[in-house]
C-alpha cells in the first residue's frame, strides 16, 4: 500500500522527468512493436499458410530465434552500430532508433513464429471450405487473414509486452542516458542499483499500469473481430 | 480488416506524436532557464551542441554530475549526454568512438588509454575523494584500528570474514585488486570472496544482504546509507585509499578511428574540460554534499 501511494504521488507529483521517461518508453515500444508486426505477420502468413521446400527448416530457424536472449540481441546491434563498427557512420549509438532496431531484432522472430503457427492451423481448416466454394487463391488468403485477425492482435500485444518490459538490449545499446534514452525498465534498474527500492517498485507499478492501459483498446478490438 | 489496419496505423502515429510532444518538453526547459537568467551573457548555441560524456557510476549515480552539469549547460548552451558505467566500460565506449570525453578514476587504465593513442589530452587529474571499507557493525575481522587498507584486507582474509567485490573491471574494482596485490593475497578463488560482477550500488546492496565487507567510494555509500542498514564505515582516509578522478579528451585522429565515420566533438569536450577545471566548478564541487550529508564528498587537487 505504501508503495502504491509512492507510485501515485510520483504520477501526480508533476515530475516532468517521469513523463519524459514514459514518453520515451511508449515511443520506443510503439515503433518496435509496429515494425515487428509489419514484418513478422506477413512473413508468418507466408510461411504458415503455404507449403514449400524448406518450410520446416525455416520454421526451426524462426523458433530458435524466438529464444534469442535480449542481451545477445543488444550485443549484436551494439557491435554493428558502435562508432568503429560497420554502421558507425549512422551515429545511432545511445539513441531511441537504435533501441528500436535491437528490439525489432528481438521481437520480429516471436511475431513471425506465432503468426506462422496460427496461419498454419487455420489454413488447414479453411482449405476444405475454400475448395468447396471454389475460391481463388487471392480470396483464400483474404479469408485466412480474416480468420486469424484476432490472434494477430494478441500476438502484436504480446510483442508490445515484451518490448515494454525488456531491459537487457535497451540498456546495452541505449546506455540509459538521462532525458534521452532512459526508459521505464532502465530507470527501475537504476533506482534498484542505487538502493532506492521504494521508487523502483513504484516505477514498476506505473509500468504495469501502462501495460494495462495499452491492453484495453486491443481487447475491445479483438472482441469486435470475433 | 483494412479499416482495422488503418485505425491501428493512425493510433500508432498519434501515439508516437504524443510521445514526441512529451519528449520535447524537458528538452525545452534548460533553454528556458538560460533565457530567464537576466545576468547571464546571451548564449549562442554551439555548432555541435551535444557532448557525450562517458563516466563512472560514482560521480553520476551519487548525484555529483546531475548537480554540476545544469550550470555548465545553462552557461554554454551545450547538452551533455552522460553514459555512466564502470571505468572499464566507459573507456570501452570511448574506444568505440561513442564518447567525446571521459571522467574516470583508474590510473592504470587511463595510462593504457593514452598509450594506445586514444587521448587528445593528458591525464587531467582534478579532484579526489577517499575509498572507504564498509562492513558489518560488529567488525568480525577487527579492521577498525588498522593502519592501511592492505592491513585491513589481510585481516579480512585471515578471518575469512566475507568480502563482496565489484568484479566488473571498474576503477573501484581495480583499486581493490591493487590493494589485494599489496597485501600479497589472491582472494579470487576463496570461498569467502564473492565477485558479484555489478555496479557499486548493486554490490553494496548485496554486501548488505550477505553481511560482508566491501570497498566503496564514500559518495555512493552515503547516498545509499538508508537502505544499507547492516553496513557501516569501518575504515576511511588511509593513505592507500585515495581515489583520484581524471578527465581525458578523446582523440578524433586515433588510429582506430581511421576509415570510420567516428565524429568526436572535440570543441565541446574541451569546453566541458575547461569548465570543470574552472574556479566556478571548483566552488560547486567543494559545496557538494555539505548540506545533504554534512560533509564534503569530493576534494580538489592543488593546481
Amino acid at each position: 500500500m505504501e508503495y502504491f501511494k509512492e507510485a501515485v504521488s510520483l504520477i501526480v507529483g508533476g515530475d516532468t522527468e517521469l513523463w519524459q521517461i514514459i514518453g520515451t518508453t511508449l515511443l520506443m515500444s510503439v515503433f518496435s512493436t509496429g515494425f515487428s508486426a509489419l514484418i513478422g505477420i506477413p512473413l508468418g502468413v507466408l510461411i504458415g499458410g503455404n507449403r514449400f521446400f524448406g518450410k520446416s527448416v525455416l520454421l526451426r530457424v524462426t523458433n530458435t530465434m524466438m529464444g534469442l536472449p535480449p542481451v545477445v540481441a543488444g550485443l549484436i546491434v551494439f557491435m554493428l552500430f558502435r562508432g568503429v563498427g560497420p554502421f558507425g557512420s549512422w551515429h545511432l549509438m545511445f539513441s531511441v532508433p537504435i533501441m528500436v532496431i535491437a528490439q525489432v531484432l528481438l521481437i520480429t522472430p516471436v511475431v513471425t513464429g506465432l503468426s506462422a503457427s496460427t496461419a498454419g492451423e487455420k489454413s488447414k481448416l479453411i482449405l476444405d471450405t475454400a475448395r468447396g466454394l471454389h475460391l481463388s487463391p487471392g480470396k483464400r488468403l483474404r479469408l485466412l487473414i480474416k480468420e486469424c485477425a484476432p490472434q494477430f492482435v494478441s500476438i502484436t500485444l504480446m510483442g508490445f509486452g515484451r518490448s515494454i518490459a525488456e531491459v537487457g538490449a535497451v540498456s546495452l545499446v541505449g546506455g540509459n542516458v538521462q532525458y534521452k534514452t532512459r526508459v521505464m525498465t532502465t530507470a527501475i534498474l537504476l533506482e534498484a542499483n542505487k538502493g532506492d527500492f521504494r521508487k523502483a517498485l513504484a516505477l514498476g507499478m506505473i509500468l504495469m499500469l501502462i501495460s494495462l492501459i495499452a491492453n484495453i483498446p486491443a481487447y475491445s478490438m479483438q472482441e469486435k473481430m470475433k | 480488416m483494412k479499416k482495422l489496419l488503418a485505425i491501428l496505423m493512425a493510433l500508432t502515429i498519434v501515439l508516437s506524436f504524443a510521445a514526441c510532444a512529451g519528449k520535447t518538453e524537458p528538452a525545452a526547459t534548460p533553454t528556458d532557464e538560460t533565457t530567464a537568467e537576466p545576468t547571464a551573457e546571451p548564449v549562442a548555441t554551439p555548432e555541435n551542441p551535444v557532448i557525450r560524456l562517458a563516466t563512472t557510476t560514482s560521480v553520476n549515480d551519487s548525484g555529483l554530475l546531475p548537480y554540476l552539469l545544469p550550470a555548465f549547460e545553462a552557461k554554454t548552451g551545450y547538452t551533455v549526454e552522460v553514459a555512466s558505467a564502470g571505468t572499464g566500460v566507459a573507456i570501452g565506449y570511448a574506444k568505440s568512438g561513442d564518447a567525446d570525453l571521459l571522467l574516470v578514476h583508474s590510473k592504470k587504465q587511463e595510462e593504457a588509454f593514452i598509450e594506445e593513442g586514444y587521448a587528445s589530452t593528458e591525464r587531467l587529474s582534478f579532484m579526489y575523494n577517499y575509498f572507504v571499507i564498509v562492513g558489518p557493525a560488529d567488525d568480525p575481522a577487527g579492521i577498525k584500528d588498522l593502519a592501511t587498507a592492505a592491513d585491513c584486507f589481510q585481516a579480512i582474509a585471515d578471518a575469512k570474514a566475507g568480502f563482496a567485490s565489484r568484479g566488473d573491471n571498474s576503477g573501484t574494482h581495480n583499486k581493490e585488486t591493487g590493494i589485494w596485490e599489496a597485501a600479497g593475497i589472491d582472494p579470487t578463488a576463496e570461498e569467502w570472496y564473492a565477485s558479484v560482477g555489478s555496479g557499486m550500488g548493486d554490490t553494496l546492496t548485496k554486501a548488505n544482504e550477505m553481511g560482508v565487507y566491501a570497498l566503496t567510494d564514500k559518495a555512493t555509500f552515503l547516498s545509499m546509507k538508508d537502505s544499507l542498514s547492516n553496513l557501516t564505515i569501518l575504515k576511511e582516509e588511509a593513505d592507500d585509499m585515495k581515489n583520484t578522478y581524471s578527465l581525458l579528451g578523446v582523440n578524433p585522429d586515433a588510429a582506430a578511428f581511421a576509415d570510420t565515420d567516428v565524429a568526436i566533438n572535440t570543441e565541446g569536450a574541451n569546453a566541458l574540460i575547461e569548465w570543470l577545471l574552472s574556479d566556478e566548478a571548483a566552488e560547486l564541487i567543494a559545496q557538494y554534499g555539505v548540506e545533504q550529508y554534512g560533509e564534503q564528498l569530493f576534494f580538489l587537487l592543488d593546481k
